[in-house]
């Protein structure tokens, strides 16, 4: 079924393993992503999720194994270009720009797409007002899409903790990405705001047309919104499949619970 | 009119505006710790110089000569230093005004270390006047575009920066060479007012004092970096009756203001910057040793 859809794999995962000293943080793990597809990655703490979207989006580099982008390699290549390919990520521990403002950050989340350099800065070129102009526009749009359409004077680090969470999704939309990657939107969030996220996501899907991978602890959200799962366990991937199928899957449930159950 | 005492210590205000102010976008604006801001305004000074001396350049274009011409280093000095951070980027700035320093100590066509003589006197207040306006209004252009924004950010969270796909090496070299440019810019206005340039006028005092500059008036704000030249160039002068012990005052001055007013004096949080100041502190404990060697 899943080969069916080769033509539209976005992303692929190809025997990555990334070792630290010792330690195989991340262990030959494959994995495919398909286009609009919302896909959920969980593991226990220290499983390597996020050693795994830091291989993605090019913060770390794989020891052995490789990384291909709408078939492109992709590994080897600096953050900032991957960006610019087309993938944005959000971080588990909240990375703001604290003292600049909700619309700033934004801002700079758009500035793969934006081209104003020093020379149209300094020369006060009409192009570059333009272009700061729309810029400013889309940022406004996309923080009313997020639910922050109130917010945009105030300093990132004033929000609520929610809140800068879905900031941070905000401003990783402003990249323009085809692939999302989410570490642990829903962390910190009552069941209230939880609520909202999900439906936020779902959104970001079917109206933005965008493909997301998330971790998540939460398994409500995960087996709530993915179409599938993929579990990692010590580095190694130990179960892929439909939210349903994972839930019976026992290696998963001794992951989760150890060998006594 | 004015006395030519009070003048000069206008234009020596002026002149100290625009180092502050390029020195700000660096360490203020980019959280980038260098400690070799003086070493940019000689070669501006040197090179500005020797343009009007030697190759009987007009003046603005002898000014634009030494500015491009310590742009040009601050990039090829930024390439292989701005890989590094904080204290190891202050000592490896540091050692490159010294190197800057020794060379024209040296060199034939700088003097040696009988100084450059007989520059013509071309700068007057209103030069320094336009020249301070002009500074301020580039940089404020730079800041309020995606170029500054950039550079926010990298202060603020290089790792996000990163990610936001923000080429971090590209915009802080930038950073360094337009901060550079402005100081060059600074020096051959300096040049052209003393008439007489020694390489010991550009040592390492003269860099801490613009950082001081910087950070008694705010890290991160331009009005505060103004106001931190000023203040600086005028407390020693009105010390001058305390003669010998005026240094002292102007210390304990410092002193006072860094504990009542940690953040400077327009700085707005302790969140600014707070990250760049830690960093100060932990080196300027290292230049102190450095001094009593």
């Amino acid at each position: 079924m899943l080969s069916a859809k080769g033509n539209d794999r976005i992303l692929q995962v190809k025997e990555v393993t990334r070792r630290f000293g010792g330690l195989k943080a991340v262990d030959s793990v494959c994995l495919d992503i398909y286009k609009k597809e919302i896909v959920g990655l969980i593991g226990p703490n220290g499983a390597g999720k996020t050693t795994l979207f830091n291989l993605i989006t090019g913060h770390y580099q794989p020891t052995t194994g490789s990384l291909y982008f709408k078939n492109e390699k992709i590994d080897g290549l600096r953050p900032f270009t991957i960006t610019e390919k087309g993938i944005a990520r959000t971080f588990q521990n909240i990375r703001l720009f604290g003292m600049m403002s909700v619309l700033e950050n934004v801002l700079l989340g758009m500035h793969v797409r934006l081209h104003g350099g020093l020379a149209s800065a300094v020369l006060c070129l009409p192009r570059e007002k333009q272009e700061e102009q729309n810029a400013r526009e889309k940022a406004r749009e996309l923080l009313s899409f997020v639910g922050l359409g109130n917010k945009e004077k105030e300093k990132a680090r004033n929000l609520a903790y929610g809140e800068q969470r879905l900031l941070e999704v905000a401003r990783a939309l402003a990249a323009e990405p085809e692939l999302l990657l989410l570490d642990e939107p829903a962390a910190g969030m009552n069941p209230q705001e939880t609520m909202e996220l999900m439906k936020l996501i779902s959104r970001i899907r079917d109206e933005m047309e965008k493909t997301i991978l998330l971790i998540e602890h939460d398994m409500k959200v995960v087996m709530g919104i993915s179409e599938r799962v993929a579990v990692l366990d010590y580095g190694k991937k130990i179960a892929d499949g439909r939210p349903g199928e994972i839930q019976q899957n026992e290696s998963v449930i001794r992951a989760y619970l150890g060998d006594s159950m | 009119m004015i006395s030519t005492y009070y003048l000069q210590i206008i234009i020596l205000a002026g002149i100290n505006i625009i180092m502050a102010t390029s020195l700000n976008l660096i360490v203020g604006y980019t959280g980038q710790l260098s400690i070799g801001h003086a070493a940019f305004m000689s070669l501006g000074a040197y090179a500005s110089a020797i343009a009007t001396l030697h190759l009987g350049f007009p003046f603005i274009a002898a000014l634009l000569f030494g500015a491009v011409v310590a742009g040009l280093f601050g990039v090829l000095v930024g390439i292989p230093t701005l890989r590094l951070k904080g204290d190891y980027l202050a000592i490896a700035t540091l050692g490159f005004g010294e190197i800057v320093r020794i060379i024209f100590l040296n060199l034939q066509i700088t003097g040696g270390a009988v100084g450059l003589r007989g520059i013509p006197k071309q700068t007057t207040l209103l030069w320094v006047i336009a020249a301070a306006i002009f500074t301020l209004f580039v940089l404020r252009r730079i800041l309020n575009s995606r170029v500054g924004r950039a550079l926010i950010a990298i202060r603020e969270d290089e790792t996000a920066a990163e990610s936001m796909g923000i080429n971090t090496m590209y915009f802080k070299t930038l950073s360094f060479g337009v901060g550079a440019f402005f100081a060059g810019f600074g020096g051959g206005l300096f040049a052209h007012y003393f008439r007489y340039i020694h390489p010991n006028v550009f040592g390492f005092m003269r860099s801490i004092e613009h950082l001081c500059m910087v950070v008694l008036g705010g890290l991160g704000n331009m009005w505060g970096a103004m106001l931190g030249a000023v203040a600086l160039t005028a407390i020693p002068e009105l010390l001058r009756a305390g003669a010998e012990y005026r240094l002292l005052a102007y210390g304990a001055i410092l002193v006072l203001m860094m504990r009542a007013r940690p953040q400077g004096l327009l700085g707005e949080s302790e969140q600014t910057g707070g990250s760049i100041r830690r960093k100060i502190r932990i080196f300027s404990r290292g230049a102190d040793t450095l001094k009593k060697t």
